[in-house]
């Protein structure tokens, strides 16, 4: 059976079923993927560098990192179990709340979807394939980003509600849900839906992996123009292919990869690269998906990173307060499930409606897809601010307590009877920088992000054959929305914190 | 016409660096203990300052007094704050300090703010029934923020203007590339 | 069943079996508080807590109301997020009994004070008490 697959503009497509069950599949790139010239224009391929490039695309390569990770993550469900339930003072609180947001996000910077790349929620994955249990394909009703936009609604309001950041006991529970739930899906379904349709840190990861200095790129098309196999995506004997089922040379993005160089790895002609690409083009020039949950999660994300802010700042316990006794609204759950509804998803996504209908309205033009076009035109224009925000953010609580890990683990040891590390823990030790250092920085992050985001938006605004002022009416709505994210986000970063935690579940 | 916009946005992107740290950001706290339960005369001093750095115009003392026998919180005395220059132009000040500006009903406060930069002599009396107390201390006041905060404010609307402007630059371009063909 | 899954099932249990266990064992953190005869009163002033300085004293008496001299107590000023840097100090003894510490609350929300320490009788005396400091 031959199937012909056309290049399409973006890689979000999932390759279908018949494609993947064909004998041959016969490709037509019609252009060069992001980054990528003919005959070897990579211009930097982390693959094939000395020592890392070996290290990367060997067999097991990827469990090099997955392995560390997962023994953080048992210590994590270990002593958040079983310590002291003290949030500064569990390795459980300290290593999810402080390391892995703050690591996760400079790891944009550096690499790309590193912890992806080593998530061990994968792992369970590997097992439930081997208990053989046949799994069908994800409902097409579900193939898209509702249930990751829920899941990150869900995530966040938890967090505030339940004051997870405050409990260890509640952190190793949400740690251990997380391997149940990935384990259960990847055990009845194929094509990694955890990863793709439902985890929200891989939604989160996805998303910021837009601003990556480096992608999974083809170091020849002609390669793949000829490649019979197409074992990057249906595997080889010894490598399974992609697990979302991205194909390699239609790649023009890191959304839905993992960076699990699984395709590396099963390519027979050593043809796939994780190369350096612009950091801005995704998000500037990328034509994405006409999808609205694609579109409205990418800009959902940039607003949570300012509601997550607010949700310890002062105004905050005001609002609630007014809420309490100004609309009778006594349960906190309730409360805080409203305030993040609306400020996460609500106002978002009508702020979203609003420009986009505005600007088809000014410019009196019709897309084909009308405002779902002009949301898909202008969302990615979302991602430098929102990570500009969340940087901020998640980079402050690792800048203040970075190093508190050290303490903490010398206090774990020495209650397990070992004081190898010093038997008196220096509590002390906490900031990475000089705490002057800190609102400069964040500053520096939103303000950087915001400009890149004009950028971008400008960008996507002028087209060939079109006048600048047509562009201009058509994007400004959306550089407003953006402005006044930012500015809201400058006036919560200059906030004193108050974070009114309770402890729960034993203390 | 893409490269030109990427420059103006690199150039922007420069501008928004505050020259100086803003204290009043969150983690930084804003004050710091200069005396700590510091033996002067029948009395231990506590004084802190605020805000971190304290700058030109804005400078606040707060002091806590305790009998140094009884360590009972001494309450009612007459508490001057002096600032003085040392080795450089300004003017010096003395304000009696009071419960109403002290956040701590129990303790003293002042506003002292310093008329020019560099370093000036803090130093606190205290009088009451039991006696007189002094102490002093050092403090490098800093020039005013007035950039860094600006900047952060004004900088989201100046980039949207220039924005602006720059789609309104490229419109009259545009019009004079097509005049002249 | 395949020989195959039936290892890999075998593992797990296994697996499971031994992550139940390592949490059964005890922790000497869990077990700190070694002396809860002794009874702990706490005052702060300024009361109610609010941002900036304050007084800490601590009131030990034993189970006939003598107050318990001699002790070497230290105080932990937690906040509930982790990563927050604590407030630390060791306590004076005043009066007998009575031991007090100066302390500085960096930051507005809700606090974990852990008094810490050895009794003169060589037993350790670890006690936690919640607490909002106002902005």
């Amino acid at each position: 059976m031959v199937r012909w697959l056309t290049g399409g503009s973006y890689n979000a497509k999932s390759i279908s079923r018949s494609l993947l069950d064909a004998d041959v599949i016969m490709t037509t790139v019609e252009r060069p993927t992001l980054g990528q010239a003919e005959a070897g224009g990579i211009r930097f391929d982390l693959l094939h560098q000395p020592w890392l490039g070996r290290l990367l695309r060997r067999r097991y390569g990827r469990l090099l990192f997955q392995i560390p990770l997962l023994l953080l993550l048992l210590l994590v469900i270990y002593d958040g179990f079983t310590g002291p339930q003290l949030a500064p003072a569990n390795s459980a609180t300290v290593l999810a709340w402080v390391h892995y947001r703050g690591l996760v996000i400079v790891g944009f910077l550096v690499l790309g979807n590193a912890f992806c790349m080593g998530c061990p929620f994968t792992l369970p994955r590997t097992l439930a394939h081997k208990l053989s249990l046949h799994g069908g394909r994800w409902p097409r009703r579900l193939r898209n980003k509702w249930i990751a936009i829920g899941g990150l609604l869900l995530i966040f309001w938890l967090y505030e509600w339940l004051d997870i950041w405050a409990s260890p006991l509640l952190t190793a529970w949400l740690a251990l849900a997380y391997l149940v739930l990935a384990f259960a899906l990847e055990a009845f379904f194929t094509e990694s839906p955890f990863c793709k349709y439902v985890c929200p840190l891989g939604a989160f990861n996805f998303t910021y992996a837009a601003i990556s200095p480096f992608q999974i790129q083809t170091r020849s098309a002609q390669v793949c123009r000829t490649c019979q196999g197409k074992e990057c995506v249906r595997g080889s004997k010894d490598t399974p292919g992609c697990g979302t089922e991205l194909y390699v040379p239609m790649i023009q993005s890191n959304m839905d990869c993992t960076f699990c160089l699984d395709c590396a790895r099963a390519c027979p002609y050593d043809n796939v690269a994780l190369g350096l690409r612009s950091p801005i083009k995704e998000s500037a020039a990328l034509r994405w998906p006409r999808r609205w949950s694609l579109s409205l999660m990418v800009i959902c994300l940039a607003f949570m990173g300012l509601m997550n802010a607010f949700g310890m700042v002062p105004p905050v316990y005001a609002l609630l307060d007014w809420l309490d006794v100004g609309l009778r609204l006594h349960s906190e759950a309730l409360r805080l499930g409203l305030i993040f509804i609306l400020g996460d998803f609500l106002i978002p996504a009508g702020l979203a409606y609003g420009a986009a209908w505005i600007g088809m309205h000014w410019t009196r033009s019709r897309p084909p897809d009308g405002l779902k076009d002009l949301t898909a035109q202008y969302a990615p224009a979302f991602i430098p601010v929102g990570f500009g925000i969340w940087l901020a953010h998640y980079g402050f609580h690792f800048a203040i307590g970075g190093l508190s890990i050290l303490p903490v683990m010398q206090s774990f040891f020495l209650d397990h009877g070992y004081s190898w590390f010093g038997a008196q823990p220096n509590w002390e030790l906490s900031t990475v920088i000089p705490i002057e250092w800190i609102f400069p920085l964040q500053v520096t992050a939103i303000l950087g992000g915001f400009l890149i985001s004009l950028y971008a938006l400008a960008r996507r605004a002028l087209r060939p054959n079109r006048e600048p002022l047509l562009g201009l009416r058509e994007m400004i709505p959306w550089a407003i929305v953006v402005t006044v994210l930012v500015l809201l986000s400058l006036a919560v970063f200059n906030l004193p914190m108050e974070m009114r935690g309770t402890r729960m579940f034993g203390v | 016409m893409k490269h030109r916009l990427l420059t103006v946005m690199l150039l922007l992107t420069l501008l928004s660096l505050p020259l100086a740290a803003d204290a009043s950001g969150p983690g930084t706290g804003g004050r710091r203990v200069r005396l700590d339960d510091y033996p002067s005369g029948p009395y231990l001093l506590r004084a802190v300052t605020s805000p971190t750095p304290p700058r030109q115009g804005d400078f606040n003392v707060e002091v806590r007094i305790l009998d140094a026998d009884t360590r009972e919180v001494v309450t009612e005395a007459l508490v001057m704050i002096r600032i003085d220059p040392v080795d450089h132009e300004g003017t010096p000040l003395e304000k009696e300090a009071n419960h109403a500006y002290a956040p701590l009903p129990e303790e003293y406060a002042a506003h002292v703010p310093p008329d020019t930069t560099g370093l000036w002599l803090v130093s606190i009396k205290v009088e009451s029934e039991f006696g007189v107390g002094e102490a002093s201390f050092y403090q490098d006041i800093a020039a005013q923020n007035s950039i860094g905060g600006a900047l952060s404010v004004g900088l989201p609307f100046a980039g949207l203007l220039l924005l602006v402007l720059f789609f309104f630059w490229l419109q009259r371009n545009s019009k004079q590339a097509s005049l002249s063909k | 069943m395949s020989k195959s899954r039936l290892r890999t099932i075998n593992g797990l249990i296994i697996l499971l079996a031994v992550l139940l266990s390592t949490c059964a064992c005890s922790r000497r953190s869990s077990a700190g508080d070694q002396a809860p005869d002794i009874d702990l009163v706490f005052n702060l002033q300024p009361d109610p807590a609010q941002v900036g300085s304050a007084t800490l004293k601590i009131a030990l008496t034993d189970s006939n109301g003598k107050p318990l001299e001699g002790a070497n107590l230290s105080f932990r000023g937690d906040m509930t997020h982790a990563g927050m840097m604590p407030v630390l100090s060791d306590l004076d003894e005043t009066d007998p009994g009575v031991y007090q510490a100066d302390v500085e609350w960096t930051m507005a929300g809700a606090w974990i004070l852990t008094i810490d320490g050895t009794l003169a009788d060589g037993r350790i005396l670890q006690r936690q008490i919640d607490l909002e400091v106002a902005p």
